[in-house]
Order: C-alpha cells, then sequence, then structure tokens
C-alpha cells in the first residue's frame, strides 16, 4: 500500500573524490564515525531505512509533525551536528596522512521531496519504492554544488516546500531546476546551509541553570523529542502552559519561529511580551519576559526523552531588574505569584497531556 | 573494519524508471515485488546480497567462493534466466489490461561485475562494503552500451573482473567495451548480451535420469554450497582429480566454456572413457552420456540438492540403449555387468570429491 511522506537523503559531498583521493582505511573510518553520528542523531518521527554509500536514507509520513517547518530544524540540527563532529575530529586529529589531513573537504547535503511511496520487503531487504522514490534518488545523484554556490545545502523540491507550507521562506533560498528522464522537470528549492551553523557556532548558550532556579515544573509527554518540542513552542499550546487567552508570535524570519521571535501572551486586558533569547531545537529554549519598567524574568524550558516519552522541564528564573532597587521591588511585587504560577503551568501541562491523548485517538 | 577482495556485482533493472513513472504504482507495486522476489531466491551462493538500491541489487562473491570463472558466469545467467521467466509468466497468466501489466515487456535487465577490494564495515547492524572498487562498480551502472550498441540485458564485466575470473578465450564472445568517469578515468572491459543466453535456456530440452528409472544410484552429502561443488564436479582438473583419471581433456567446449555438447575424455590408463554433455543446469544437475565402448553406454544425471549449508550430491546412473531391439538388448546387458564396478568407483569417487572440497575449505583455498 503506498503512503504520502517526507522522502528525505543526507548525503556527503566530496564523498567519491575523498574516497578516491586518500587513503581508504582512515578515509573510510571518518567517514563511518560521520554517519554514525547522523544515525545517532536520526530519532523519531524521523524514520532511517538504509545506507547507500555515502548516503543516508530516511522517511517520515505525512503528519508526523504539527508543524511542518519542524522538519526544517530536524535538518539544520543534523547538519550543525555533522558540522561540530567534523570540526572536533578535525582538531583533534594527530595523524597526518591525506585523509586526516583533507577531511574538511566534505560536507553534507539533504535532498528532501514530498510524495508517495510504498515499503517492500524481501527477506531482509527493506526499501521504498514509487516514482517519487526514483525522484530523490535522481536528486541526490546530480551534482549541483558549482550551480547553488555551495557544497552544504538542503535541496527542497517544490512539493516539499507546497507540503511544509514553506512558500513564504523560499525567498532566502537559491531556485533551482532538474529534468530528468522519464521523470520530467522538478522544482526545487537550495538553503545554504553555512549561515546556519555559523550562526550555531557563534550561538552564546543562555539558559536558566539549576542553581539559579526560582522554580521548577515538570510534566511528561507520551511523544517523541521533536513532538514535543511542538508543544511547547507552537503559539496555541503555549497559551495552553501559561493559560492565557491568545498567544501570538512575531517572528522576524518569514513566519518561523526561532531566536528573536516575541510571543505576545494576552492575560485578559494584559499583554505580556515574552522574547526568545535562545532556541536550540529539541533540546531547549530560553524566553524573557517583559515586566514593567524594563524588568525582566527569565524561562528556560529543556526537554530530555526517555524511551517514547519526552520530560518538559519549565525552569524559571526570580525577576531582575535595572538596578539592585528595581530587582527588590520586582521580587517583592512577584514572589507571592509563585504558587500560582506553579499551578498554571502544571494545570496547563495537563491541558496539553490531554490534547496529546485526543490527537494519538484520533485515526 | 577489514579489508577484503572479491567480486562486486550489480544487478539493475532496466527500464524501472519509465515504468513505474508510467503505470499505477499500487499495480506495479506486485510486480516489482514479484521480480525482486524472484532475483533475491536466485541470488545465492557463490554471491551474497548486500542491500536492495532502488532498481539494483548490490551482491559481492569473496575471492575463493568459486573456483573457475564460468561459475560466476553460470550465477548471473541462471539469475537471468529465472527473471525472464518470471517476467514471461506473469505476462502469460495476465488478462489484465492495466498498463502496469501491459508494458511489463520493457522491463529488463543488466548486470555490472567488477573485481577488486572492498572494506566491510558494520553501520547500523548492517555489513556495509565500502571503498573505490565500490564506487567504479556503481558508476558503471550509467554507461553508454545499451545507447552505442542496442544492447538492453548485458553482463558488463570490467577488465579487472575478467582478469580475475581467468575467462582466457571465453572473452572473445563478449565485445570490447569503454567508459570515461571523473575521478576514475578510462573503464574498459566486456560485455555480452543476454537475450540469446535466455533464448537458448527456452529451448534447450532437458535431459535427466528420473530418480525413480534410474538403473542404481551413488550419494553423498557435502559440506558445501552447490555452486562450489558444482565448480569440482565441473572443472576438468578437480574432476579429473575425484575420478582418479590419469588424464582429463576438454573438447567441444564454447570458447573455453563448457556446456551442451562439450566432452570430457578420461584417460583410465590405456581405456578412454568419453563423458558427452548433453544437459547443463548449473548448481542443479548436469546429464553426461558416458562410453565406455560401443556397447557400454549409460546416462549420468549428477544432481544438487542444498539442505541446511551441505549439499547432497547424488549420482543417478540409466542404462543407454542402442539403435535398435537387439543393440538395445546386447548393450544393456554388457553394460549391466558394470554396476558393481561403477557403484564401488563413484562412492570411492565421492568420496574422494568431500575430501578435497572441505579439505580446501579447511585450508582457505575456498570458502
Amino acid at each position: 500500500m503506498s503512503q504520502k511522506g517526507y522522502l528525505l537523503v543526507a548525503n556527503f559531498e566530496g564523498y567519491e573524490a575523498f574516497l578516491m583521493h586518500t587513503e581508504p582505511e582512515h578515509a573510510q573510518s571518518i567517514v563511518n564515525d560521520l554517519i554514525n553520528t547522523l544515525l545517532d542523531n536520526i530519532k523519531p518521527p524521523l524514520i532511517f531505512f538504509k545506507l547507500e554509500g555515502g548516503a543516508v536514507f530516511v522517511y517520515t509520513p505525512a503528519g508526523s509533525f504539527i508543524d511542518r517547518k519542524t522538519l526544517l530544524e530536524v535538518i539544520e540540527n543534523l547538519y550543525c551536528t555533522f558540522a561540530r563532529t567534523l570540526e572536533t575530529m578535525y582538531r583533534n586529529t594527530v595523524c597526518t596522512c591525506q585523509a586526516c589531513q583533507h577531511m574538511t573537504s566534505l560536507d553534507l547535503k539533504f535532498v528532501i521531496h514530498y510524495g508517495a511511496y510504498s515499503l517492500t520487503k524481501i527477506d531482509d531487504n527493506e526499501d521504498l519504492i514509487g516514482p517519487d522514490v526514483l525522484i530523490l534518488r535522481e536528486l541526490f545523484k546530480n551534482p549541483i554544488a558549482d550551480q547553488i554556490g555551495t557544497t552544504g545545502y538542503a535541496l527542497l523540491t517544490e512539493a516539499c516546500v507546497e507540503a511544509m507550507e514553506l512558500n513564504s521562506q523560499t525567498e532566502g533560498m537559491k531556485a533551482y531546476s532538474a529534468a530528468f528522464e522519464n521523470l520530467g522537470g522538478i522544482k526545487c528549492f537550495a538553503q545554504d546551509l553555512h549561515p546556519v551553523w555559523e550562526n550555531e557556532r557563534k550561538r552564546q548558550l543562555i539558559t536558566v541553570s539549576p542553581d539559579d532556579a526560582w522554580f521548577e515544573v515538570e510534566t511528561d509527554l507520551p511523544v517523541c523529542t521533536a513532538l514535543a518540542w511542538e508543544y511547547v513552542t507552537e503559539p496555541e499550546f503555549r497559551r495552553q502552559w501559561l493559560s492565557a487567552n491568545k498567544v501570538t508570535a512575531y517572528t522576524n524570519d518569514k513566519g518561523r519561529v526561532g531566536f528573536g521571535t516575541t510571543y505576545v501572551c494576552a492575560h485578559g486586558k494584559f499583554k505580556i511580551n515574552q522574547i526568545i533569547v535562545d532556541w536550540c531545537p529539541f533540546e531547549y529554549l530560553t524566553v524573557d519576559t517583559a515586566l514593567p519598567m524594563k524588568g525582566t524574568q527569565r524561562h528556560t524550558i529543556e526537554l530530555t526523552p526517555h524511551g517514547d516519552s519526552t520530560s518538559v522541564l519549565w525552569r524559571f528564573n526570580r525577576a531582575e531588574g535595572q538596578n539592585r532597587l528595581h530587582t527588590l521591588i520586582l521580587r517583592m511585587l512577584f514572589n507571592p505569584m509563585k504558587g500560582k504560577l506553579i499551578n498554571q503551568l502544571k494545570q496547563g501541562g495537563e491541558k496539553v497531556l490531554e490534547k496529546i491523548e485526543q490527537d494519538q485517538a484520533a485515526p | 573494519m577489514a579489508q577484503e577482495s572479491g567480486y562486486l556485482v550489480i544487478t539493475d533493472i532496466s527500464g524501472y524508471t519509465a515504468y513505474l513513472t508510467s503505470v499505477e504504482l499500487e499495480h506495479a507495486e506486485g510486480i516489482m515485488k514479484s521480480l525482486f522476489d524472484t532475483l533475491v531466491k536466485e541470488m545465492q551462493s557463490p554471491l551474497t546480497i548486500s542491500k536492495l538500491e532502488g532498481d539494483a541489487i548490490f551482491a559481492y562473491a569473496k575471492e575463493g567462493s568459486f573456483v573457475q570463472g564460468q561459475t560466476l558466469l553460470e550465477a548471473i545467467e541462471k539469475i537471468y534466466c529465472a527473471f525472464a521467466m518470471s517476467l514471461e509468466s506473469m505476462q502469460r497468466n495476465t488478462t489484465c489490461t492495466c498498463k502496469a501489466c501491459e508494458l511489463m515487456p520493457t522491463l529488463d535487465l543488466k548486470f555490472i561485475l567488477h573485481h577488486g577490494t572492498y572494506m566491510l564495515s558494520e553501520i547500523a547492524g548492517r555489513q556495509e562494503l565500502s571503498g573505490t572498487d565500490v564506487i567504479l562498480a556503481h558508476r558503471l551502472l550509467k554507461n553508454n552500451i545499451s545507447e552505442t550498441t542496442g544492447v538492453v540485458a548485458y553482463a558488463f564485466l570490467t577488465q579487472a573482473c575478467i582478469d580475475a575470473m581467468e575467462l582466457g578465450e571465453m572473452k572473445e564472445g563478449m565485445k570490447a567495451h569503454t567508459e570515461n568517469y571523473e575521478h576514475l578515468g578510462e573503464v574498459s572491459g566486456y560485455f555480452y548480451d543476454l537475450h540469446g543466453v535466455w533464448e537458448r535456456a527456452r529451448e534447450s530440452r532437458q535431459v535427466y535420469v528420473d530418480p525413480d528409472e534410474s538403473w542404481f544410484k551413488v550419494e553423498i552429502d557435502v559440506n558445501a554450497n552447490p555452486a562450489l561443488v558444482w565448480d569440482y564436479l565441473a572443472d576438468p582438473k578437480l574432476r579429473r582429480h575425484w575420478l582418479q583419471a590419469d588424464g582429463m581433456t576438454v573438447t567441444g567446449s564454447n570458447k573455453g566454456r563448457l556446456g551442451e555438447r562439450s566432452e570430457y575424455h578420461c584417460a583410465h590408463g590405456e581405456l578412454t572413457v568419453i563423458q558427452t554433455i548433453v544437459d547443463w543446469k548449473p548448481f542443479e544437475y548436469m546429464t553426461l552420456d558416458v562410453s565406455f565402448a560401443k556397447d557400454q553406454r549409460f546416462r549420468l544425471t549428477t544432481r544438487l540438492t542444498p539442505s541446511n549449508g551441505t549439499t547432497c550430491v547424488s549420482w543417478y546412473f540409466f542404462k543407454l540403449g542402442g539403435s535398435n531391439f537387439i543393440e538395445t538388448f546386447l548393450t544393456k546387458r554388457k553394460t549391466s555387468k558394470m554396476q558393481g564396478m561403477l557403484s564401488d568407483f563413484f562412492s570411492q569417487g565421492s568420496n574422494l570429491l568431500r575430501e578435497m572440497i572441505e579439505r580446501d575449505i579447511r585450508e582457505g583455498k575456498v570458502s
């Protein structure tokens, strides 16, 4: 039976040249380490189904993500993990062989397509078949790095862009068209992943540490971390956690929630601005709530996977003012609200849990 | 990570993309599954499947998994014939007029065979093959053979493969071909058309001694796969050894390749026994008409039956007659007298065969 979903292949750019022109033992060992790093980080709802040389094949059925843009976060995360591993390996090697000295010639590209596929199993061998799988295969074998000007990229087909509702975000991407025999023309958009890694590298970690915590509230959600991430970052779910009347996200990245996004939480007549100051998908996000007279209160939401479920930990910092007196006044004002805030978050967590149960019970 | 050398074999369904993109996926699914089932089932020793790769199956044969180069050709031809037969029987048995069924004949098969080194490493619980030669074999899937020659179903063997298989004059029946690839440079080799192989297989009649009608039989179990046992039965040098002949020559081979109408000339002292191959179904059975003298003739089918990692080798004997009733009567009577001698001789020979194979496996000469 065929079904619809996202088909993804992560493939090393420069793989063949690297293996052919360097010492095979070391070169293969480097490639294997990088593949293992990717495999360790391919988590639900992504389903790994096979390796082919330097290409990792993954798919996820349609509807696995609430916000389909989350798939883009997954890809960027995988890219950063790859880049970090490669950089660490390169920094730590003392070997002077060609393979170890030229490992940074490797890069990672992703091809993502949306379409129909059919899972087939013959003996122990599993594979996906269908015309859309062929499109994916042709695209990943097609060398386009020169045309799009980067070796680390995510190439999304038009079908994928539409399914992910990314149309507004293609402005920053490079349009690319490919034509294959029997498959016709395929329009794609390529996103350069180098700036993503550069930003990640420069990013300062901003979190509320356990030592600085004013209070913590923990809830277990029976979903994978990628989905749990959506249940804490999507404005509608955030509204439920915070018992607000309405939460609106104002983004500065073509509709994509992330670093710099402001959530405006309406509680009756009051509107509270909360700005995302650190965004590390599927691990944590840190948000600063604006308080009167330019005071702030920071909280971090940490996600920790436990088997099939994810622990969501809200860790709140005490209010901070512009000076000592301001801080003292703010804390005196907010201290009595601690119990109420904890209850709100606990009740909010229960509402989200109910929603998840409803979603899971739905066909 | 272990480095090994051996044969890399890619079996690729040609016409797959055009087929899948022009037919109903739901219908095509069953057809493709059935074809892949056939291919996977046929892809046995000396080949080991590494993985399915979309429209292709990547397999390999370790060094020493066969003795004579011809065996690898037999293996891929057997796969091709099974594929062609499966496709033909699906076509014959369908009355469906959908595009998926109608366009089945547009599918065909090609093989890429290369010899080289590869690294075996375990990733995600599976044995992965990698290395320059693995890349080369895959690159060869995109070639100009069909465009320049019009041959759709073929086996392309790289020069490295031809050399390792020691094909010698067997390659004379093949056509030379060269490809050029970035990072790899020029890759030359030989290819041959597989349609002819299937046509011959379809036309060939089956000749074998039915176990129920056999004169007598000799049987032995050998701890090896059928393809390897086949090599020891077929290769003249090895055959000479377990048949304890003083000499063994072959006539009637097709450019060095044994098959129907080839003859083993087995010298035992002054006596030359002529064994004419009348049916040749690699890894399953071979039937030979054996002639000691004009009036001492019998038919011998050697059948291989795999069972749990071992192969049962059975020799079925059948007395041959003459051109008329009297000649038949006399020949069969004279041949009957040989039963004790033949039975002893083949019992000894079968033990020798088993010892040879199991010793060679123990010593790592073959696997």
